[in-house]
């Protein structure tokens, strides 16, 4: 009763203070801010009062004048019940299609296996040393000793499921000048169970893989192993 | 083509509306207050909201709790709150369907009302993106399904620098701050849907966005009762580590995701931008109609405002004079926004069929159907109705493009004249054709009531002929051999039996006059 979740703890200064906060609110500022001048509250009393008796004239004449067959809403008792009807009818359609239909997104004895990873490939052209000569040439603010081509390689990509390839892209640099990092994301619907799971990268052309990571796995249902890449810590990271 | 896929979703909108005029009456129809219904239920959804966020707790670890909370401990207000909250959204995605679908069929899309439809293409988006945000603060299951799955559906872009899915790759790799931003824009989407919802109808003159009272109190009982019926509740608690495995999804926001599962993110776009693409260019394919808009003649007009204050689209402005005649103001019609249906001609106190001159003139006019013009049909069809009658009444049938076609009420007595709204009908013609016994009776129809494809055509034509709204039918106007009936396109059987009726009784009429006669 004393937790600070219990629902009194906010109701109680809310009924309280709520309404003593409005009435502050209203006369102390927005009665202020909206003030209506006398005059043109006198203006829209006569308006709204001329427009009550305009509809009590109309509807009183839609009784006895021509359009005699306009029809008002249905407030019989019959037609209470046919609202209701309609009205449970809908409820129905809304609360089936809200929560009741189900769906089965992946069957409970299979797992995922998800690939992301972002790499950077190796440089085309490996940096050169500019000679003083060289350096001399440019201009002031752009003399940096080292000449970084930007251009890289693509990166690709290999994963073998017991020693089955389900995958095997190249993915380009991004950026306008092919020199941001390659990005791979795919999953995987595999089995539950024993696998061995190989992976393979290659960022520097085609020259063979530069890291390599092969890892049994046991993996339960609907487990989610996730295979990522950080070149610093090794290469290939499986969680 | 389009008139082929109008056709058979208006007449089940049509059979729909017959079916709800029995226990609602016309005027809380729901088919035909889908879009006021939309709105309210947007307010539902938005106090409902304010209310869940008092207690609801941003961060990644106290999300969950502060809704089980809400949902367990304090069910009776904070339970029903959150049950209203997701009901009245779905109400609202499928009054926003069929709302769609309805203008769509009904052709009230093109020309002046371009503007409408396109600004609720959008709209279509930010309901989306404001229910589906919403799901993901729940973060159970099924807000790591929908999460994972829009955050895989937005890489397939490549804007992103890299993976956004990444955040929720592995337990831990999500963290509070990412979760917060999730926060804010479940409450800026629905903020900026409220205001596209204003620009949607800023071009509607007198926009209603309130249900009537009844259906109000009515649609919101029923959310109540399912909110205390069938609870909203979690699925279990979000696990990045683990993948869910059966969900009961909320079809009305998420019926694309198994779509995605099944067809990837290419097709989805495809469908989602393709979807958008032609919804925005459909009021500019062929048949192209526009008829052309009225033409002010300022010799005729004394800028008496009642055009101005008629037009049902806001095309039609007052500024001042510029021919130098003594009056204050003149008509000044934008042809943009200007539909051609005719109600200005209806509203102007100089349309009316006693003046002299060699041809009819009026202060206001449409070209494509000239008020001399609609003078010299109902001329027309008042001699047509004389001449077939025999001994029976003579009636002049007079309706509107758009309720239920009147060019089969002709011969035997009577004659149809049909116009592009029955507002176009000035008053002073029913006085011409039955002050001076052209003909015995005249048959008002058009559109269903609270229905009218011009939007106010039903409701000034009630005003005038009870006295109520300039101009007026004069008072020696025999009211009892005029009938007005209300019917929707589909309803032509009840037409018929209406105008059946109102025969009988103006011949019994007939034979009590002759009879008069005679005695005297």
């Amino acid at each position: 009763m004393n937790s600070p979740d219990n629902v009194y703890f906010f109701i109680v200064p809310v009924l309280i203070f709520g309404p003593l906060f409005l009435w502050i609110l209203y006369n102390f500022g927005i009665k202020e801010l909206v003030k209506i001048p006398g005059e043109l509250r006198r203006k829209r009393s006569r308006e709204a009062a001329q427009a009550a008796a305009f509809e009590a004239e109309r509807q009183r004449k839609r009784g006895t004048g021509a359009v005699w067959l306009v029809r008002g809403p249905n407030t019989s008792l019959f037609g209470v019940f046919m609202q209701g009807l309609t009205f449970a009818w809908f409820a129905g359609s809304i609360g089936f299609f809200a929560s009741s239909l189900a769906y089965e997104y992946r069957s409970p004895d299979m797992a995922l296996i998800k690939l992301s990873l972002n790499h950077a490939g190796q440089r085309k052209v490996e940096c050169t040393t500019r000679s003083a000569k060289e350096l001399a040439k440019l201009e002031p603010n752009m003399r940096a000793k080292l000449s970084c081509p930007r251009e890289r390689w693509p990166v690709h990509v290999e994963l073998e499921l017991d020693s089955r390839v389900l995958f095997k892209e190249s993915a380009k640099p991004a950026g306008l000048s092919t020199d941001g990092p390659s990005s791979f994301y795919k999953s995987f619907v595999v089995p539950a169970g024993q696998h061995q799971l190989t992976l393979r990268l290659r960022d520097r052309g085609d020259t063979g893989f530069g890291f390599e990571a092969t890892q049994q796995l046991t993996i339960a249902p609907r487990q989610v192993i996730a295979a990522q890449f950080n070149a610093a810590r090794g290469g290939f990271i499986i969680r | 083509m389009l008139n082929a896929i109008h056709y058979p979703i208006r007449r089940l909108f049509e059979g729909l509306e017959s079916v709800f005029d029995g226990p609602f009456g016309p005027a809380w129809n729901p088919i035909r207050q889908l879009g006021t219904l939309a709105f309210f239920f947007f307010w539902i959804a938005a106090v409902s909201g304010i209310y869940l966020f008092i207690f609801f707790d941003t961060s990644l670890s106290g999300a969950y709790d502060s809704i089980a909370y809400l949902t367990r401990e304090q069910w009776y207000l904070g339970g029903i709150m959150r049950s209203l909250h997701r009901y009245s959204s779905d109400a609202m995605v499928a009054c926003m369907i069929l709302h769609c679908l309805r203008e769509f069929s009904m052709d009230r899309y093109r020309g002046a009302r371009w503007f409408t439809w396109f600004t609720g293409v959008p709209l279509i988006w930010l309901l989306l993106i404001s229910g589906i945000s919403g799901y993901w603060l729940v973060w159970d299951e099924l807000a790591q399904y929908v999460a994972i799955g829009s955050m895989e559906w937005l890489d397939w872009l490549g804007i992103f620098g890299q993976s956004v899915a990444e955040n929720f790759l592995t337990r831990g790799s999500l963290d509070d701050r990412f979760f917060s931003l999730l926060v804010f824009m479940h409450i800026f989407a629905p903020l900026f849907l409220l205001f596209v919802m204003w620009v949607h109808i800023l071009r509607v003159s007198r926009a209603k966005t309130n249900p009537p009272r009844g259906l109000a109190i009515g649609s919101f009982l029923m959310l109540l009762a399912l909110s205390i019926a069938v609870p909203a509740v979690s699925h279990a608690p979000a696990d990045l580590g683990r993948v869910p495995a059966t969900l009961n999804p909320d079809w009305f926001f998420m019926a694309l995701y198994p779509l995605y599962d099944l067809a990837g993110a290419g097709p989805l776009w495809a469908l989602g931008f393709g979807g958008s693409l032609l919804l925005c260019v459909l009021p500019w394919l062929p048949p192209l109609k526009r008829a052309k808009a009225p033409v002010v003649f300022l010799d005729q007009c004394n800028g008496c405002t009642r055009c101005f204050e008629d037009c049902p689209y806001s095309a039609i402005t007052m500024q001042a004079r510029t021919d130098g005649r003594p009056f204050e103001m003149e008509a000044v019609v934008n042809a943009d926004l200007c539909t051609a249906c005719g109600i200005c001609v209806g509203s102007c106190p100089m349309s009316t069929p006693f003046r002299r001159g060699a041809a009819l003139e009026t202060g206001i006019d449409l070209p494509g159907l000239s008020l001399d013009t609609v003078h010299k049909k109902i001329n027309a069809a008042i001699t047509e109705a004389k001449s077939s009658a025999g001994d029976r009444p003579s009636l002049l049938v007079v309706g509107c493009d758009h309720g239920v076609p009147v060019g089969g009420y002709g011969g035997h007595g009577m004659a149809p004249v049909s116009l592009p709204c029955i507002g176009m009908l000035p008053p002073s013609f029913l006085d011409y054709a039955l002050s001076g016994d052209r003909v015995d009776g005249v048959m008002l129809t058009g559109c269903a009531q609270c229905d009218c494809h011009h939007r106010l055509g039903i409701q000034w034509t009630e005003e005038r002929l009870t006295g109520m709204r300039d101009p007026y039918l004069r008072k020696r106007v025999p009211r009892d051999r005029l009938d007005v009936y209300w019917a929707a396109a589909n309803e032509s059987a009840a037409l018929g039996q209406e105008i059946d009726h109102f025969r009988e009784r103006l011949e019994q009429q007939k034979q009590s006059a002759d009879g008069e006669k005679q005695s005297t």
